[in-house]
C-alpha cells in the first residue's frame, strides 16, 4: 500500500488543471473586482477632497473590506474543494490524470490568484486619484501613496491568506458545506476559547482565580485577533506590523499544511457526511454532549428550585440527572453525525465514554474540586500582603490591601478553617450558584466572598467562595475586616510586576497639597521618581501595614482620616504598553498600578530636590 | 494487466472488499458480474485511483494505481453515475481532456461525435442520462485508454445506441489491444462481449474464468429415468451437483454438474437414463447456480 507521506517528486501544479480552473471559475474574481469597485468610488469620490481621504478609506474603514477579507477566501475555498462533499464530483475530480498533491496545489493556487488578482489591480486603481488634476496640490502633508496602498494591499493579502487557510481546514475535515461553514466560523477563535477554558480550569483545580489576569488579559486581547479583522481594524498608524505579519503568515503557513496533510488523509468515500474523520466526529459529540448536560443539569436545578421550590442538593441525583441528558445529547450528536437514526453502532463507544466520563467525575469528587474553587493556600513566607472582601480585588481600588504579618497570618488559618468544612463549602459554593434561593432558605444569606493572596514572587491569586454569612463570620474572616473602608495601598510588593525599565510615566498627586496631579515621563525623572517610591512603599512595607493596623484600631473610616488628606499620595504608574495604548486612544485596556501612601517622605523630598513646588 | 491481490476495503467497519484478487490479462474484455451491493464499484474505483485501498495490492502493468499519474493517464473510466463539471459542454469538456491526456485523439473524437450525433455545445449536464453516458462514452473513448473501465455502461442507453456502443468496445479491443473491464447486472450482455468473467459475492471474488472455461465446466444435463425409479439425487453422489430439479409425479430430472463434460457423462449415462440430453447453459444460470454455491461455500468457511 502507498505511503500517505511518500510524495511524487513532480511539479505540484499542473498546468493543464490550473488553467481549466482559471477558465471555470473567472467569475469569482469579477465578483471581487465589482465589489472592490463600490469602495472604488468612495475612493474616486474622497480624492476629490484630498488623496488623504483617499488613503484613509485603506484604513480598513470601509464596510466592504472586512467583508472582503472573509468571505472572497470562503468563496474561492468553496469552488476550489466543495467538489469533495458530493461522491460522484470526487470520484470523477480524483479519477482523472494527477496526483492528489497536483490537484490540491493546483486548487490552492487557483484560488490564492482568484483573490490576489482583483486586489492588485484594485490596489493600482487607487494609485489613480492620487495624480488626478489638481488633488496634490491641495494637500500640505507629504503623502506616501505607494507606501500606504502597499501597506493595505499587504495587510488584505494577509488576511485574505489567513482566512484561505482556515477554510482550506475546515474545508478538509467538513463533509457537507454546513459544516464548513460553522468551523470556519468557529476555526479562528480557538485559540481565545482554549486560552480561556485554559484559565478556567487552571483557575478552578489549580491557583483559584488569577487577579494577576491583568497579564492573561493582555494574552486574550492578542488572541482574539486570531480573527485578523479584529486586528485589522485595531492597529492604527505607527504600530510595528512585524509580529502580526510574522504571526499570521506562520499560522497561515501552518494551517496550509495541516489543510494538505488532511486531504491526504481524507478518504472520498466520505464525502456527505459531517465531520470526515471518524475519531474527530466522536470526540466532538463527546463534547457538546457534556457540556449541553452540565449546562442543562444546572439550568434544571436552578429551575426547580425557583419555580417549583424543589431543592436538589445530592450529588447522586445531580450526576444522575447529568447522565440522563448526556446519553440524549450523546444520540442526538451522533444522529445529527451521521444523519440517520440508527446509531446502536455507537454503543460500545458510549460505554467507554461513559466510563471516562464518570472517572473523570469521581476523580474530581474527590479532589474536591468541585464547588470551592480552589484549595491553594500559600505558606506564610510566600506572602507579601492579602486581601479578604465581598467583591473581587480588581473591582474595588481602594480596597484594603493588608501587609501586617499577623494579619496574613491570620487569614491563612481563617482559610484554612473554612476548608476544613468541605461540606459545606461544597454545597454552598458548587450549587449555592445555581440554586441561591434554595441554599438561602437552608443557610440563611449566602454571599461571594474573596480571598486574595499577593506573593512575593509578584504573582497574585484569589480564591473564590459562595459561602454563608454564618461560615464566614465563624471562620474569623469577617473579623480581620472590622474596618471595610480604610483604605490605604493597593499592593505594596508586586516588585516583578514593574521595573524601572518597563515604565512609561508617572502621575503623581497629593489632594491636600495640591490640586490636579503631576506628570513625569523624562526617563532620568522617572528612574529617580520610582526609586523614591520604592523607598517610600515598596521597601517598607511592614511599616506601612503597621500604619493601616494603627489606623484600623483607632476607628478610622479612611486612612486620610487618620493620618491627614495632606499627607495622602496617590500614585499611577503607567508602563510603555499602557502609554502606547493610550496615546492610541485605547485607554480602556490599560490598568496602570495604583499606589497610595501615607507620609511618603522619600517623594517629597525629591520634589523638592528638583524644584517641584507643592 | 490488471492485477489485484487480498485486496481489503471496509466502510465504517462494513467490509466491502475482504482479500479479494482480481486479474484481468491484456486485451482481454473482462466482465464483473455481481448482485447490488457485492462491490464491483468499489473495484473499479480502485482500479481508476480513486479509492485508496486499507490493504492488498491494485497493480495495472506492476505499477500501483493510487496516486499515480503515469497509470491514470492510461485509463478511461464511465462511472455508473456520471459527473460533468459545472456548465460544461462536451466540447469544453474536450479542450479539457486534450490537454490533459497525452494520448487524446482529436480524430477519434471528430468520429465518435459525428456517429452519437450529441450537440457538442450545450452543457451536458441538460442531456438526459442516457445521452450524458453517450458523452462519456465519447471522451473516454477519445482518451485512447490502455485500459477501460465500466461501471454500468449499458444502463440507460436504447437498444440501438447500446450496440453501437459495444461494437465499439470490442473493435477497440480488437485492434489495439485495448483490456476492458465492465461491470453490470445485464449478464447476456456480458456473455455477447466478454471473453473472461469474475464473479463477485459479498466482496470477495468467488470465481474469476475465462467464460468458454466456465461454461465447460458447467453442464446442465436433462434426465429421465423410468417412472418406478425412485433413487433421485442420491445416485449423484460421485457429481459436483449445482442444482437438481426433478418434478413431483415426473420421472424428468435437471441437473448442472460443475465438471468436464467428458467426465461427467460416462458417470450419468452409467445410471441407465431413458433420456439424456445436454442443453445450452447461459450465462445468467452459470451465475445463478455458481454463486448459490459459492455462498455456501463461504458459510462453510464461517
Amino acid at each position: 500500500m502507498k505511503s500517505l507521506t511518500k510524495f511524487n517528486l513532480q511539479s505540484p501544479i499542473n498546468l493543464a488543471l490550473l488553467r481549466e480552473q482559471l477558465k471555470r471559475f473567472w467569475y469569482l474574481a469579477l465578483v471581487q473586482m465589482a465589489l472592490y469597485g463600490i469602495i472604488l468610488l468612495t475612493v474616486y469620490s474622497d480624492a476629490i477632497s484630498g488623496p488623504r481621504q483617499m488613503l484613509n478609506v485603506l484604513q480598513m474603514s470601509h464596510i466592504i473590506i472586512p467583508m472582503a477579507m472573509l468571505f472572497f477566501p470562503f468563496f474561492a475555498v468553496s469552488a476550489m474543494f466543495t467538489y469533495l462533499f458530493r461522491v460522484q464530483s470526487a470520484d470523477v475530480t480524483h479519477s482523472l490524470p494527477y496526483t492528489r498533491t497536483q490537484l490540491f496545489c493546483t486548487n490552492v493556487l487557483t484560488g490564492l490568484i482568484l483573490m490576489i488578482v482583483p486586489l492588485l489591480l484594485f490596489c493600482v486603481f487607487c494609485l489613480n486619484p492620487v495624480y488626478m488634476p489638481g488633488s496634490l496640490g491641495r494637500i500640505g502633508t507629504p503623502l506616501n501613496p505607494f507606501g500606504d496602498i502597499a501597506l493595505f494591499f499587504g495587510r488584505m493579502l494577509l488576511a485574505l491568506v489567513f482566512y484561505y487557510a482556515v477554510y482550506l481546514v475546515c474545508v478538509m475535515a467538513s463533509g457537507n458545506i454546513i459544516m464548513f461553514i460553522v468551523a470556519g466560523g468557529a476555526l479562528p477563535f480557538l485559540p481565545i476559547t482554549l486560552h480561556i477554558v485554559w484559565q478556567f480550569l487552571k483557575s478552578f483545580f489549580l491557583t483559584g482565580y488569577d487577579v494577576s489576569s491583568h497579564l492573561n488579559a493582555g494574552l486574550a486581547e492578542k488572541l482574539f485577533i486570531s480573527n485578523p479583522i479584529f486586528m485589522m481594524f485595531q492597529i492604527q498608524g505607527g504600530i510595528d506590523m512585524n509580529p502580526y505579519i510574522i504571526t499570521y503568515g506562520i499560522t497561515a503557513l501552518v494551517l496550509c499544511v495541516l489543510a494538505f496533510f488532511l486531504y491526504r488523509l481524507r478518504r472520498l468515500e466520505r464525502a456527505g457526511e459531517t465531520l470526515v474523520f471518524t475519531p474527530a466526529k466522536n470526540a466532538l459529540v463527546f463534547f457538546l454532549a457534556s457540556a449541553v448536560s452540565a449546562a442543562l443539569t444546572f439550568t434544571a436545578i436552578a429551575l426547580l428550585a425557583e419555580f417549583a421550590g424543589i431543592y436538589i442538593a445530592n450529588d447522586f441525583a445531580i450526576l444522575l440527572l447529568f447522565a440522563l441528558f448526556f446519553v440524549v445529547f450523546y444520540y442526538l450528536g451522533h444522529m445529527m453525525m451521521e444523519r440517520t437514526i440508527h446509531v446502536k453502532s455507537k454503543r460500545k463507544l458510549l460505554k467507554w465514554f461513559a466510563a471516562v466520563l464518570g472517572g473523570i467525575l469521581v476523580v474530581g469528587y474527590f479532589f474536591t474540586i468541585t464547588g470551592i474553587g480552589s484549595s491553594f493556600v500559600p505558606k506564610f513566607s510566600d506572602v507579601e500582603a492579602v486581601y479578604t472582601g465581598g467583591a473581587s480585588f480588581n473591582n474595588i481600588p481602594d480596597g484594603t490591601i493588608i501587609s501586617d504579618s499577623n494579619i496574613i497570618d491570620g487569614v491563612i488559618n481563617a482559610h484554612k478553617a473554612l476548608l476544613k468544612d468541605k461540606g459545606t463549602l461544597r454545597e454552598a459554593g458548587f450549587y449555592g450558584g445555581f440554586n441561591s434561593s434554595g441554599l438561602s432558605r437552608k443557610y440563611g444569606h449566602l454571599s461571594r466572598e474573596y480571598i486574595a493572596y499577593f506573593l512575593t514572587d509578584g504573582a497574585a491569586v484569589t480564591s473564590a467562595y459562595v459561602i454563608p454569612a454564618s461560615l464566614y463570620e465563624s471562620s474569623g474572616l469577617n473579623s480581620l475586616h472590622a474596618e471595610e473602608t480604610v483604605a490605604l495601598t493597593q499592593y505594596l510588593g508586586n516588585k516583578a510586576r514593574l521595573e524601572p525599565e518597563d515604565l512609561g510615566a508617572i502621575s503623581l498627586s497629593i489632594p491636600g497639597r495640591f490640586d490636579g496631579s503631576l506628570g513625569f515621563s523624562d526617563p532620568r525623572e522617572l528612574e529617580e521618581l520610582f526609586a523614591c517610591i520604592k523607598a517610600d512603599a515598596l521597601t517598607d512595607a511592614e511599616r506601612m501595614g503597621a500604619m493601616i493596623k494603627e489606623a484600623a484600631e483607632n476607628g478610622a473610616a479612611a486612612i486620610s482620616d487618620y493620618y491627614g488628606a495632606d499627607n495622602i499620595c496617590i500614585i499611577n504608574i503607567f508602563s510603555k504598553e499602557e502609554m502606547e495604548e493610550i496615546s492610541s486612544g485605547d485607554y480602556y485596556y490599560s490598568r496602570p498600578m495604583d499606589i497610595r501612601l501615607a507620609d511618603p517622605e522619600n517623594i517629597l523630598a525629591w520634589l523638592k530636590e528638583n524644584g517641584i513646588n507643592y | 494487466m490488471i492485477r489485484i491481490e487480498k485486496l481489503v476495503k471496509t466502510f465504517d467497519g462494513f467490509p466491502a472488499l475482504n482479500s479479494l484478487n482480481l486479474h484481468v490479462k491484456k486485451g482481454s474484455l473482462y466482465g464483473l458480474v455481481g448482485v447490488n451491493g457485492s462491490g464491483k464499484t468499489t473495484i473499479i474505483r480502485h482500479i481508476s485511483g480513486m479509492y485508496r485501498q486499507d490493504n492488498g495490492t491494485v497493480e495495472i502493468d506492476g505499477m500501483p494505481v493510487y496516486d499515480n499519474t503515469a497509470v491514470k493517464s492510461r485509463l478511461g473510466y464511465i462511472a455508473d453515475d456520471l459527473y460533468f463539471f459545472g456548465n460544461y459542454s462536451i466540447s469544453a469538456l474536450k479542450s479539457f481532456y486534450s490537454r490533459l491526456y497525452k494520448s487524446w485523439s482529436g480524430e477519434r473524437f471528430n468520429e465518435m461525435s459525428a456517429l452519437f450525433k450529441l450537440d457538442c455545445h450545450k452543457p451536458v449536464r441538460k442531456f438526459s442520462k442516457g445521452m450524458q453516458k453517450q458523452a462519456a462514452f465519447i471522451l473516454a473513448m477519445s482518451v485512447m485508454p490502455d485500459v477501460l473501465l465500466l461501471d454500468e455502461p449499458i444502463d440507460g442507453l436504447d437498444p440501438l445506441i447500446r450496440r453501437q456502443v459495444m461494437h465499439h468496445i470490442i473493435k477497440e479491443a480488437a485492434e489495439r489491444e485495448m483490456t476492458v473491464l465492465l461491470s453490470s447486472h445485464n449478464l447476456k450482455e456480458i456473455e455477447g462481449v466478454c471473453d473472461t468473467v469474475g464473479i463477485v459475492k459479498e466482496g470477495r471474488m468467488v470465481i474469476e474464468k475465462e467464460l468458454d472455461d466456465l461454461k465447460a465446466g458447467t453442464l446442465k444435463l436433462q434426465l429421465a429415468y423410468p417412472p418406478d425409479d425412485k433413487k433421485g439425487r442420491e445416485r449423484y453422489k460421485d457429481l459436483n451437483i449445482l442444482h437438481y430439479e426433478k418434478r413431483e409425479n415426473s420421472s424428468i430430472e435437471l441437473l448442472i454438474v460443475s465438471g468436464a463434460e467428458d467426465e461427467i457423462m460416462p458417470k450419468v449415462k452409467a445410471h441407465n437414463p431413458l433420456v439424456c440430453e445436454a442443453l445450452p447453459l447461459t450465462l445468467d444460470e452459470i451465475f445463478v447456480y455458481e454463486t448459490e454455491g459459492a455462498v455456501n461455500e463461504i458459510f462453510d468457511e464461517i
